[in-house]
């Protein structure tokens, strides 16, 4: 008994050794650049993120992490910050508020951040808005869609944000919706604050209008089958299929889709973003969806950026998340260049004289929204998967291909 | 007894003393004290009704619950948080009176899955009645003291004290045979005339009334909750892992196995090289912890300084 | 009520994979009564590699549509036996020695094993949760009232089959027999010569590999991510506790009841698809307080 006590306590031994070869290799990269910080002269700049970098958004977390740190090693390699290297010090916020909160303590006041970045899930930006607000210190905010964080940092100089919020995800797909020739509209919608928040959307401005919404059926994300809700969408006699749903719930709603005698005439759905390889599976042909950006995008800086990319990672960008994340340091390190370090008032100055013609497509600007005083990117792009990829069919300016 | 009591006013010194000793104006450091209280609350509560042989799942949605009362009584009636307090108690504890009764005749695992079952359905619930909840968005509530986390710690101070004497008062008083009769053999402590329904239904209502005070201090303090993360079944998962780490049974274990678990955890969290991994260093050291502490760290406490003139762990 | 005999019939299916996920649960739970947290992870790793095997069969050997079919046809064999020998290497290097502690001690230790497995998957092969694109997931049987995808009639048919091959196992077998008699009194199966150690090792085996079937069968139903195993073992352990410990042929019964029962709900209640998981849990609930002991007698 003792003896194999003592095996369990080598065997684990040698399992965290492990985990701590690991650790080395996955952060080589950031290696890397202190390595480089240590050669320069001047002590690193520091940038603070806080992602979900553990559970079932890391994921997600990752490919901005990785968004991030590209653009991390191609300022250092210019030169970075009139000579000092910029450094970002990532913080997992297990999708947790209180551990955001706690983390967000600790890159402001014990690391000193001079810009705080990040932000992915609402319910951790909402609980975010207190201390942001004690604290005013420069955010260049990633993620976040939620209206009510809008509502909560409304009119604050110093909070700057990158993604569209929900209604304007909601008008971006209105638009497209009104240019096809389809009048009765189903909504099918997970029934967290994602898919809910875009179904209040679409419940008030779809008849505004002029086109019908037949039904709003929620659903719990994971669900395996959805042909009872399919049943019930059918009956509402909706000839176009709105779904909201998670990347892991698009396949099984398809087949599901299949399986009934249902054919809608055509499907729009906009998860955040689409499971990996969906292009190759068979109920991919003609779905149309939502995004803030795809690798196809026919930009320069877009172009570049999946080629710069598919160099570090070996693989292309795998969601709209690592584009905007590059663009989000880019732009906030810009301003730190114009402004000096510690200067907020100046660093905001610098950010709203911000244009830049970023890898997602349009010109970043930020104007005011409904109610905050910083909005970068407001619209986004309706696409349709066909023979395996993402072709922009909506707005025309942008378009790529026609819809089928 | 009383040593251990000179003891346990010791240590609420030390704890009343940490926003002005080592904590010194630290705004992360607070924080985390604010936290590392709530979850000791968590903790010493689960483990009385531990104690009577019940497995309790329901914790988190304890918690969550004592959380949405404030937050609803702010919404309706403007209540302010530290009256909420008293009113999410009063609304939970009758909660959970009336879940203990129903559930009184569930042994083991059956009553685990039962509260499980019971507290799984209120993320559904708070989903469903968006009016009063706020729905998938949430509800707020402005913070506690205006933030002032040097104030708030006194509030979960106050909470946590109490949770600790009920722990003490049940360990110290005859409740204790009670309780432990229960626990080894209900049938047997009925049949010798005691009273098991009031044990078990007495001790779950005012441990379930603590987890609510519990999460009735995280709304305000937090400012913001959503179904999902009111209800979130790691809540609970933790109430009964800080104790099994710190030691069952005993008032010493919960407070240490949770000053213990989320140190470490906060630690590896932040801190390179272990940052990016630290959740699989995590589980490693509970696994472990289990194999040689099998009494947790109370446990181990006793067997190297058990000769010190005090008991700790009673 | 045109839709009846498709809601009847996608409940029924829905049961399958339910019962399969809780099979491998019910054993090590009514025989060793260990409450295994890290049952999930097995669930987990039998899924990815599930996966991994389609990816070997559809990309580098090209089978083409002999695919499905043979994910099931070697995948089941092939994980069952990798994750039983894992999981007979967790019980004699982890839960053996601490067998005779609390009960509650062993739930810690699970739950630190689960920890690690899903954050050590998590960092090793990616967080990105990924779809296997099956073709039987998505090719569809009409049967003229409705069309099902192979994929769910392929996992009902596992489910039955493995419910009933251990069914026979415990009822026939004599390694059964002892398992029943281990669960039922440890000292006494002791007491009459059973090696009730060996017999424990047997039983968390076989619960593991039970578990790799699911999860090769998740694949069919599902994305495979590191995280997939809590919400998964959530619901087995009530499934499990709703037919009563020790009750194989009970596990069955609870599945079928909460299958049709959420197929009913979503296809006939506005709105019924969010309350599933809800109803779910409020049906494990009441039926717990009308029979204490689940389901069984």
């Amino acid at each position: 008994m003792r003896s194999h006590r003592i095996a369990t306590a080598l065997v684990a031994l040698g399992l965290l050794a492990g985990a701590c070869g690991g650790t080395t290799s996955t952060s080589a990269p950031t290696a890397t650049t202190a390595a480089t910080a240590s050669a320069a002269p001047k002590a690193p700049v520091k940038l603070g993120a806080l992602l979900p970098l553990s559970g079932p958004s890391a994921a997600t977390g990752q490919d901005m992490k990785d968004g991030y740190e590209l653009a991390v090693e191609q300022i250092n390699a210019a030169g970075g910050i009139n000579g000092a290297n910029v450094q970002v010090i990532y913080e997992d916020d297990k999708n947790d508020p209180a551990t955001a909160v706690a983390s967000w303590e600790k890159l402001v006041n014990s690391d000193k951040v001079e810009v705080m970045m990040g932000g992915l899930a609402s319910t951790i930006s909402l609980a975010l808005i207190e201390p942001a607000k004690k604290a005013a210190i420069p955010m260049a905010w990633t993620g976040a869609a939620a209206t009510a964080f809008e509502t909560g940092m409304a009119g604050q100089d110093f909070f700057f944000h990158y993604h569209p919020w929900e209604y304007q995800n909601a008008t971006s797909a209105l638009a497209f919706l009104k240019s096809t020739p389809l009048k009765k509209w189903a909504v099918v919608y997970e029934d967290g604050a994602f898919g809910t928040g875009a179904f209040n959307g679409f419940k008030t401005t779809l008849p505004a209008q002029g086109q019908e919404l037949t039904i709003g059926e929620a659903y719990k994300t994971g669900s395996t089958d959805f042909t009872g809700l399919i049943g019930r969408v059918k009956n509402s006699g909706a000839e176009g299929l709105i779904v909201v749903p998670f990347a892991g719930d698009v396949i099984p709603f398809l087949t599901s889709l299949r399986e009934s005698t249902y054919k809608p005439k055509l499907i729009y759905a906009s998860p955040p973003s689409f499971p990996p390889d969906f292009g190759k599976s068979p109920v991919a042909e003609g779905v149309a969806g939502l995004t803030l950006w795809t690798t196809d995008i026919p930009a320069a800086a877009s172009k570049k950026f999946v080629t710069d990319f598919t160099k570090k990672y070996n693989h292309a960008p795998v969601s709209y998340w690592s584009a905007l994340a590059f663009t989000n340091v880019v732009t906030a390190v810009d301003a730190l260049k114009k402004s000096g370090l510690g200067n907020k008032a100046g660093w905001v100055t610098a950010m709203e004289a911000t244009s830049y013609d970023s890898p997602l497509g349009p010109t970043l600007k930020f104007t005011p929204s409904n109610t905050v005083k910083h909005q970068g990117f407001t619209s986004l792009v309706s696409f349709q998967w066909q023979s395996g990829k993402q072709e922009i069919v909506f707005p025309e300016s942008l378009s790529t291909a026609k819809l089928k | 007894m009383r040593r251990d009591l000179g003891l346990w006013a010791i240590f609420l010194v030390v704890v009343a003393a940490v926003p002005w000793t080592f904590v010194g104006g630290d705004r992360y450091l607070m924080f985390l004290a604010n936290v590392m209280l709530m979850f000791m609350t968590m903790a010493l509560s689960w483990d009385v009704v531990a104690r009577t042989g019940q497995l309790s799942l329901a914790h988190g949605a304890f918690f969550g619950l004592g959380a949405y009362s404030v937050a609803i009584a702010f919404k309706l009636w403007a209540l302010p948080p530290l009256v909420g307090l008293v009113f999410a108690a009063i609304v939970v504890a009758g909660i959970a009176f009336a879940l203990g009764l129903v559930t009184l005749r569930l042994r083991g695992i059956y009553f685990a899955i039962a509260t499980l079952a019971f507290a799984e359905v209120w993320r559904t619930v708070a989903l469903q009645i968006p009016d009063l909840s706020g729905g998938t968005v949430g509800i707020a509530m402005p913070p506690l003291f205006g933030g002032d986390r040097v104030a708030s710690y006194y509030v979960i101070g106050a909470i946590f004290t109490l949770s600790l004497a009920l722990s003490l008062a049940v360990r110290w008083s005859r409740w204790q045979y009670a309780v432990t009769a229960v626990r080894a053999n209900e049938n047997v402590a009925r049949v010798m005339g005691l009273d098991v329904v009031r044990v078990k239904v007495g001790l779950f209502t005012a441990s379930a009334t603590f987890a609510a005070l519990a999460g009735a201090f995280y709304m305000p303090f937090i400012t913001h909750t959503d179904p999902f993360d009111a209800f979130d079944i790691g809540r609970s998962v933790s109430a009964l892992v800080f104790p099994i780490f710190g030691g069952l049974y005993t008032s010493a274990g919960p407070v240490i196995g949770t000053i213990v678990m989320r140190s470490l955890e906060e630690y590896l969290r932040v801190t390179p090289p272990w940052k990016d991994g630290y959740q699989v260093v995590y589980g490693l050291v509970i696994v472990i912890a289990v194999l040689f502490l099998p009494r947790g760290v109370v446990g181990l406490a006793e067997r190297y300084v058990g000769r010190l003139p005090w008991h700790f762990s009673r | 009520m045109e839709a009846l005999p498709q809601t009847l019939l996608f409940g029924v299916l829905r049961s399958g994979l339910y019962a399969l996920t809780a099979l491998g649960l019910a054993i090590s739970l009514g025989v060793i009564g260990v409450v295994n947290f890290a049952h999930g992870e097995f669930v987990m790793l039998g899924a990815y590699s599930g996966f991994w095997l389609y990816m070997l069969l559809s990309g580098p050997l090209g089978l083409g549509p002999a695919v499905s079919p043979l994910v099931i046809l070697i995948g089941i064999p092939l994980s069952g036996i990798a994750l039983y020998i894992v999981a007979t290497g967790i019980y004699r290097f982890t839960l053996r020695p601490v067998l005779r502690q609390p009960e509650l001690n062993q739930m810690l230790l699970t739950f630190g094993l689960s920890i690690l497995i899903v954050n050590a998957t998590s960092i090793t092969l990616s967080p990105q949760a990924k779809d296997a694109n099956l073709d039987w997931r998505f090719d569809v049987l009409d049967l003229g009232f409705a069309g099902v995808t192979y994929a769910r009639l392929a996992v009902f048919a596992v489910c039955v089959a493995l419910v009933l091959a251990s069914y026979l196992l415990l009822q026939r077998s004599r390694l059964g027999k002892q398992m029943r008699a281990v669960a039922q009194n440890r000292l006494g199966a002791q007491l009459v010569g059973i090696h009730v150690d060996r017999v424990y090792e047997i039983a968390f085996g076989m619960s593991a590999a039970l578990a790799a079937a699911a999860g090769v069968m998740l694949v069919f139903q599902t994305q495979v991510s590191p995280f997939l195993g809590l919400g998964t073992l959530l619901k087995a352990f009530s499934i499990v506790v709703l037919a009563g410990l020790g009750n194989l042929t009970g596990v069955l019964w609870a599945s079928l009841l909460l299958g049709l029962a959420e197929q009913f709900v979503s296809q006939y209640v506005p709105g019924g698809s969010a309350l599933r998981d809800g109803l779910f849990f409020v049906i494990i609930f009441v039926v717990l307080l009308a029979r204490p002991g689940g389901l069984r007698r």
